[in-house]
């Protein structure tokens, strides 16, 4: 039996590009990709783990600030117990737990899925409202596609 | 960091395992503290603005989003609220399942706070993984009980993060009786598991303090509380149906932070655990009340280094709850019950995982939002919070700036404040070479 790849979308939808995880987990929900469930997440860590425990794949998308440019989209892989490149995700959300600290349980309590992807979309705008700012909306587009390309490599 | 030999400055500005965004602020002048603040980032009321001219139907939706950890609670207190103002008293089996939905919030924040984000600071770790590492049995235990309330907010409530299945009047589906039986050999793992979690905080080094505030929560002749139309404070100061709760209770606007501050005649009060516990002690189900007991528990507590305890026992009683209210459980014959809007204010009160969380709502005769206020228990616990910290900094300052700053934090965490409505920022480095 083959395990469905799992995408996560990660954020709150009334913080305005916060919310990017979830309406690209309506899109995919939206355009029934084969193989694949979507979920929303807050991002708090166990539940991230109680998700992604045993699957092949995870996908997980979130936004992030680096001060790059709003709508671009980072990727990093972890599998076989190592990062593809280095993201530096670990103990750096102001919020004392989130996505990094989530892949840092999973690796002590042995529960990743076998390939975990994280896809960084850059907030623009993360004022208090609904809707994604136009940079950060004209990449989701580009997040679902990255999405497809991953489920099905 | 330490200015000069008098003067000591205690800085943290992005509050670690607390869920939101604040920071705290300490000034030490030779022996005294001088200046105590804790600082909220939290968006000013934005929802309530949010809600006005919105539909009666749409605030247990709406609300829920405000935070990620007890979207339950918001969900609640809303239909409370509303159907106060409708005049429709929601009752038997459909009461019983909002209880039961509400126990697997209680029981799933609890089991997060207790072992993810307080117990680090009593066993000297900078963080919950750090703990992991050495204390991996007891971080899958507390993870696996959070996952049993995860399962009970979604088979109730429809999924586990802002359940979509909660209606003003009842819900769009109720389980059959088969589907939550199914629950029942996790729910006792989960109650025996409880029980050894309570056994095991009660090992902690606990430190010694007594708050100076009065202590406020739902009361209720028959069970422990969680949702209801009264209040009381434990010095007898306050017992007040919930439709009086602003003519007691005010909100006040402090500068340094966005939060508003609560406010009470009487002075200073705390909700959560502390409070539900010290004046609802004779209705904790038996297994929990011996539970407490047994951990050296009096039937009042006013060490909030203490809550730790608590919180495993209300863990104790919600999963005893549950168990109770599935095996007494029988499919009600519709989910909901009719709620015509007319022109009216109602309240709701809700006992949320952190305390006390107030909702009103004023609407016309065609269900439109007129005005909405939302109290959380964090914004009414800060001001005992900030009194704590005075206390603790004064009480510790033989101890150099880090163990005091750390005590500060943890005693920042023994109320489990939410900041915040949860906004999830993967903060980030890039290395570019």
């Amino acid at each position: 039996m083959t395990v469905r790849a799992l995408v996560i979308g990660v954020g709150n939808p009334y913080r305005r590009d916060d919310g990017v995880g979830a309406v690209v987990v309506q899109r995919l929900r939206d355009e029934a990709v084969v193989g694949l469930d979507a979920v929303e997440a807050s991002g708090e860590p166990a539940a991230l783990l109680d998700e992604w425990s045993g699957r092949d794949l995870a996908i997980v998308v979130d936004a992030v600030r680096s001060g790059g440019s709003p709508g671009h989209l980072h990727r990093w892989t972890h599998e076989h117990g190592h990062w593809d490149a280095a993201p530096q995700l670990d103990g750096v959300s102001s919020h004392g737990l989130g996505v990094g600290d989530a892949v840092e349980l999973g690796r002590l309590l042995d529960r990743l899925p076998r390939r975990l992807v994280v896809l960084g979309v850059e907030a623009g705008d993360v004022g208090d409202g609904l809707g994604l700012s136009d940079p950060v909306a004209r990449a989701v587009d580009v997040v679902v596609d990255e999405v497809r390309r991953t489920v099905t490599r | 960091m330490t200015t000069d030999d008098r003067s000591r400055i205690l800085t943290v500005e992005g509050l670690a395992r607390v869920e939101g965004e604040g920071a705290m602020h300490v000034r030490v002048v030779g022996d005294e503290v001088v200046d105590v603040e804790l600082s909220i980032y939290e968006p000013p009321r934005f929802f309530e603005a949010l809600l006005r001219g919105r539909d009666y139907t749409e605030p247990p939706d709406i609300t829920a989003r405000i935070c990620g950890i007890c979207p339950v609670a918001y969900q609640m207190s809303a239909c409370l609220a509303l159907e106060d103002a409708c005049g429709v008293v929601v009752d038997g089996q459909l009461a019983a399942l909002r209880r039961l939905l509400y126990c697997g919030e209680w029981i799933e924040s609890h089991a997060l706070h207790i072992h993810l984000l307080h117990a680090p600071d009593f066993l000297g770790y900078d963080s919950g993984l750090s703990m992991a590492r050495d204390h991996r049995e007891v971080v899958e235990r507390g993870l696996r009980l959070k996952k049993m309330g995860n399962q009970l907010v979604e088979v109730v409530g429809g999924r586990a993060i802002h359940p979509v299945n909660v209606r003003v009047g009842g819900f769009y589906r109720v389980p059959d009786v088969a589907e939550l039986r199914g629950l029942i050999p996790e729910l006792e793992w989960a109650r025996d598991a409880a029980l050894d979690v309570v056994a095991w905080v009660a090992t902690l080094p606990i430190p010694e303090y007594q708050g100076d505030w009065d202590l406020i929560a739902l009361v209720d002749p028959d069970e422990y509380p969680i949702m209801g139309r009264r209040l009381a404070s434990l010095s007898g100061a306050l017992d007040i149906p919930v439709e009086e709760y602003t003519d007691h209770l005010h909100e006040e606007h402090v500068e340094r932070s966005t939060a508003l501050h609560s406010a009470w005649e009487h002075g200073t009060y705390l909700v959560g655990p502390l409070a539900r516990y010290s004046l609802n002690h004779d209705r904790l189900p038996e297994i929990a009340r011996q539970a407490a007991a047994a951990a050296g528990l009096k039937p009042v507590c006013r060490n909030p280094f203490a809550s730790i305890v608590v919180r495993a026992v209300e863990v104790v009683a919600a999963c005893a709850e549950a168990l109770r209210l599935i095996r007494e459980y029988e499919r009600p014959p519709l989910p909901a019950v009719a709620v015509e809007p007319r022109r009216a204010i109602g309240h709701g009160l809700s006992e949320a995982p952190r305390g006390l969380l107030y909702h009103r709502y004023e609407i016309d005769e065609n269900g439109s939002i007129l005005a909405a206020t939302i109290v959380p228990p964090t914004s009414q616990n800060q001001r005992a919070i900030e009194q704590d910290l005075r206390q603790v900094a004064q009480a510790n300052l033989d101890l150099d700036d880090a163990a005091l700053t750390a005590r500060c934090e943890q005693t920042i965490r023994n109320y489990d404040p939410c900041i915040s409505c949860a906004t999830h920022f993967l903060d980030l480095t890039v290395e570019r070479q």
